[in-house]
């Protein structure tokens, strides 16, 4: 692999590369909140268990081997974020030993691989649309956005002032670039 | 045409471009392999656009083609719900071989979703086709090939039939009703012959019956419609209407349910009479297509409103087929194929006779823990419809029969009121009460006495209250072996008995089940399956005796069981299922690893089609089979296979076989996945453990504590999380449940004191171990090791707290005591004399403790 193309964990287990760091955070920052919430937290909860999670990642990151092998950083991640959800339900609900509390400790609401397989895909698409918009610039960008909110491609044109065939050029443009930055991601 | 822009094959893929245009685009697409590739990207484009709509939005959408290694000249013949059908031919020399004789043309069919399907979905996929692709029958048209694209599409192959769909051929002929029954009785047995092979097709519909020119029917898409993400596709089905109506006209009442036992051979049986319904009447039975909650309630029309003419018995085959509730129709085709033959023979069908048995049973299995009085009720009058349905057709004097059984039951009734009985009575009360009365009032009617005590016993035995089984069951052998010709129930009978004796491990199981054997072996013959049936099962009870047990003589039995039930083509799939799960035990146990692995396959391949419970013990079965197979691929580093079979027995235990029994086999799954260091597996295994004590008791007993062990356990390991704390509270809990103190409680305070001592508590770890100690006292003698390892224990933990005094007099009273010491022993010995050089003692006194 090349330096250029080198995947955003590659680069922040190297601990020294912050712009790898700012992007870790802009993407996993907001998958462990929605994640938290999805597991029934509260928002100042979630808000403090992502800083958590994230504060152990960072601390740890760098004896995390990275093996390449696809998925274990997720799991990894998941096994931190999990357990101190659990920690959290735990402590909202201090030490009364009623069935209420071990069924949350027993299910965590809905579940928590599907929540975690969702977020976790989701998460890293909305990142990388980000970095496609930035990436493709005003025009392509704009055009995109219109096509995500289902607009036909008719509107698109009127509303942008391009024909059909550039609408559908930009947006092959802007999903090569999605599918460069997950790639980039590794996810 | 020159090379088509991006609107084209925008508006081509999205199969909204004028009809002016359409063709010539396909024509091009033909010839243009530049337009394929441009096409290709197109579809991967709007792939990923579906997924980042669903991302950024609330829907999901699916979509995707690539190209397929090996194959050419895709052509697409179909669009539908699950994916795209292409017509192709085979590459010749340089492709990937098929895996049989290459058609010259073939049908790939590639999946939509099958990129974001979990491991757990691919391995079914896979397994199913493998199991799908085994069947060979002249009017099944099986996968030759299958993979992945290469963006991770799941894909099949099956040669291409030439003809026209179902409808369309008996739509476009004109056939006499003879006609049409005997090509639906084709396409019937065709599925009878998958379902006794454990394969259910899911997706019947005239789109996957193809008749080719001579009038032969083929099915085609076997084991698909599982595959990918099955919930998924369903919940598109639903929401994206219009396109899909088809697909769902078949579909049955319970695959578009949410949750509940997914579509099993029953659900074949419905989309069948669908396509009967069609036949005879050139109508849908459902009067229109309908979305959403409609479909669960929709009601198949009368076939006989449509055509005045159609026999009584095509009506209730019909109807049969197409009842609501699964457990109302034909329990699979072959049901449904014995019927068809029947009316073809002019001979009586079934269907008629068995809905209130098939009824009474469902509702017994379906209430095995207790459950309302008025549930009981309807328990009760069942029995009563039934046995007046059944004694009509008996006997002769239909008049007295039913007021006989009529009478009995309104004293059962009354008897079993709840004002009599309270209102905590539970279904095995207003059992026991029903039995009395039913021994004191029948006495004239021995052979509904004994139908009534043997669905009694029943009852019990199926939800595993054996001891109260054995009654019920004895009284009915004694009636059935006082009339003559009921040998078979007899042998039903004895068959039971032997195998409730067998449960509880006595010998009285073996001679009942031999009895049974000859009986069976007399009346059906060697080959039969239900003679198969009673060799595994006399092969249990040898197993399990609590003395003389003979596994030797066991595996023999299995053997022979598997080997009939293989070459029996009416054969029960769940008990062959049941026969090589016992000979997958016997072969591992003998060491033979290879033969262990491939019978636990097929015996998971067995169970799974299967969707729905048996409520009996092949249940519990299935689960330790999918338990058993994850071990060995587990073994074999095929993890996630491993997981998949894993995930499988916690949604069947959970579905199939009540909260509590699911709460045990779960727990025993976590541990099982701790010792692999397994412990995010373990952690989900433990939660649901968990969870499903909590649902089956509530938080009152000590089953909640045992489930929270194991999950702290899997959560300690794992690290990250407060597993000591856990650890700690599940031993509270049970603290709370075993007063005195057990020897079981005693291996909890060892094992918690160890936890203690990791918080840095060591005072009250000591004290546990010193309660332990006092507890193995009183339950052991002196020279128990089990005793002096508590005192070995608390030796150390006294080192450990700089008491050299009391831990090394602890520790010489161990090496006294075993002076001589065991093997077993001698690392106990270690132990103490580590302790006393630690503390390099002075003259002590040696002394016991306390």
């Amino acid at each position: 692999m090349t330096t250029t193309r080198k995947t955003l964990l590659g680069r922040v287990r190297d601990h020294d590369d912050s712009a790898a760091w700012s992007e870790f955070h802009a993407i996993y920052a907001p998958l462990l909140y929605r994640y938290a919430r999805g597991r029934g937290l509260a928002e100042s909860d979630a808000e403090e268990i992502r800083d958590q999670v994230l504060e152990v990642v960072v601390r740890r990151m760098p004896e995390f081997e990275y093996d390449r092998k696809r998925g274990r950083f997720k799991a990894w991640l998941y096994r931190i974020a999990s357990g101190r959800i659990v920690d959290a339900h735990r402590r909202r609900r201090e030490l009364r030993a009623d069935s209420g509390e071990l069924r949350e400790i027993a299910d965590p609401a809905p579940r928590p691989d599907e929540v975690w397989e969702r977020e976790w895909r989701a998460g890293h698409l909305r990142a990388a649309i980000e970095c496609a918009r930035r990436r493709a610039g005003g025009r392509d960008a704009e055009i995109f956005d219109l096509l995500l909110q289902e607009r036909p491609v008719s509107e698109v044109c009127a509303l942008v002032g391009v024909n059909a065939n550039q609408v559908y050029k930009a947006k092959a443009r802007v999903l090569r670039a999605v599918r460069d930055a997950m790639l980039r991601f590794d996810a | 045409m020159d090379h088509l822009d991006a609107g084209q094959l925008e508006r081509y893929l999205v199969g909204q471009e004028p009809a002016s245009e359409a063709r010539a685009v396909r024509e091009h697409l033909a010839t243009c392999s530049a337009c394929r590739h441009a096409l290709e990207a197109r579809r991967h484009d709007a792939d990923l656009f579906a997924e980042l709509r669903g991302a950024v939005g609330p829907h999901e959408l699916p979509g995707g083609i690539p190209a397929i290694e090996g194959y050419e000249d895709l052509v697409e013949v179909h669009r539908g719900g699950q994916g795209v059908v292409y017509r192709a031919s085979p590459l010749g020399t340089n492709g990937r071989p098929a895996k049989s004789a290459p058609a010259s043309v073939v049908a790939i069919k590639v999946l939509l979703g099958g990129r974001f399907a979990s491991a757990r979905d691919r391995f079914r996929f896979e397994r199913e086709i493998e199991v799908a692709s085994s069947l060979e029958h002249r009017n099944i048209v099986t996968v030759i090939d299958s993979g992945l694209t290469s963006d991770g599409h799941l894909f099949c192959v099956m040669p291409f039939i030439d003809g026209q769909h179902l409808d369309d051929w008996v739509r476009t002929r004109d056939l006499d009703l003879e006609s049409r029954v005997s090509l639906f009785a084709t396409i019937v047995d065709s599925i009878a012959y998958a379902h006794r092979h454990g394969v259910v097709h899911r997706d019947l519909k005239p789109a996957n019956l193809i008749v080719d020119s001579s009038g032969e029917p083929y099915v085609l898409d076997f084991g698909l419609a599982m595959s990918a993400n099955e919930r998924r596709l369903e919940a598109e089905r639903l929401t994206i209407t219009g396109q899909f109506l088809g697909t769902l006209a078949y579909a049955a009442p319970e695959q578009f349910r949410a949750t509940g036992p997914p579509a099993g051979p029953a659900s074949d049986v419905h989309a069948l009479g669908v396509c009967f319904f069609e036949m005879l009447t050139g109508v849908n039975p459902y009067a229109e297509p309908s979305v959403g909650d409609a479909l669960l309630r929709r009601e198949a029309a009368d076939p006989k409103a449509h055509d005045r003419t159609l026999p009584e018995d095509l009506r209730t085959i019909v109807r049969t087929a197409l009842a609501p509730d699964p457990a109302r129709r034909y329990a699979s085709a072959e049901w449904l194929a014995r019927d068809l033959a029947r009316y073809r023979e002019g001979r009586p069908i079934e269907a008629e006779r068995d809905s209130a048995w098939r009824v009474l049973r469902a509702t017994f299995v379906r209430h095995r823990v207790p459950f309302s009085v008025a549930a009981a009720f309807v328990a009760v009058v069942v029995i009563g419809i039934a046995l007046v349905v059944r004694e009509r057709i008996r006997t002769g004097d239909e008049q007295r029969r039913a007021e006989l059984i009529q009478s009995v039951f309104d004293d059962v009734l009354q008897a079993t009121s709840p004002q009599r009985m309270g209102a905590e009575a539970r279904v095995t009360d207003v059992l026991r009460e029903s039995a009395r009365r039913i021994e004191s009032t029948l006495d004239r009617a021995p052979d509904a006495q004994a139908a009534v005590q043997f669905t009694i016993g029943e009852t019990f035995a199926r939800s595993m209250q054996y001891e109260r089984a054995v009654e019920p069951l004895t009284l009915a052998l004694a009636r059935y072996r006082e009339i003559d010709g009921a040998a078979l129930e007899t042998a039903r009978c004895l068959a039971r008995l032997g195998i409730v004796h067998a449960r509880r491990g006595l010998a009285e199981a073996v001679p009942r089940l031999e009895e049974a054997l000859a009986i069976r072996i007399r009346e059906l013959g060697r080959d039969h399956p239900l003679v198969a049936v009673t060799r595994c099962e006399l092969g249990v009870a040898w197993e399990s005796l609590v003395e003389g047990a003979d596994p030797v003589r066991a595996t023999r039995l299995y053997e022979s069981a598997v080997r009939a039930l293989e070459n029996a083509p009416s054969a029960d799939p769940r008990s062959l299922a049941v026969a090589r799960f016992h000979l997958a035990q016997a072969r591992s146990r003998e060491g033979r690893r290879e033969d262990a692995l491939a019978l636990y396959r097929e015996a998971v391949a067995g169970f799974d089609v299967v969707g729905e419970p048996r409520h009996d013990e092949s249940d519990i079965t299935a689960i330790e089979c999918l338990d058993h197979y994850a071990s060995y691929l587990r073994e074999l580093g095929r993890r996630e296979d491993a997981d998949a079979s894993l995930g499988r027995a916690v949604a069947l235990a959970r579905r199939w076989f009540g909260l509590a029994a699911a709460s045990d086999v779960l727990r025993r799954l976590a541990r099982a996945h701790l010792a692999e260091d397994d412990f995010a597996s373990s952690e989900i295994l433990g939660r649901h453990a968990l969870a499903c004590s909590l649902d089956a008791w509530g938080a009152r007993r000590p089953h909640d504590a045992e489930s929270l062990d194991a999950l702290a356990r899997a959560l300690e390991r794992a690290a990250e999380v407060p597993g000591l704390d856990l650890r700690l509270r599940a031993f509270g809990r049970l603290r709370e449940f075993e007063g005195s103190g057990s020897y079981e409680l005693a291996g909890w305070m060892k094992t918690t004191a160890v936890v203690l001592a990791g918080l840095d508590r060591d005072d009250d770890a000591e004290a546990l171990l010193r309660e332990a100690l006092t507890i193995h006292c009183r339950l052991y003698g002196d020279d128990c090791p089990i005793r002096l390892e508590a005192q070995v224990d608390l030796a150390e933990a006294r080192h450990q707290a700089g008491d050299c005094d009391e831990a090394v007099a602890l520790a010489r009273t161990v090496r006294e005591r075993l002076g001589d010491a065991p093997p077993e022993a001698s690392d106990l010995v270690t132990r103490a004399e580590r302790v006393i050089e630690a503390c390099d003692p002075g003259p002590g006194a040696a002394g016991g403790p306390q």
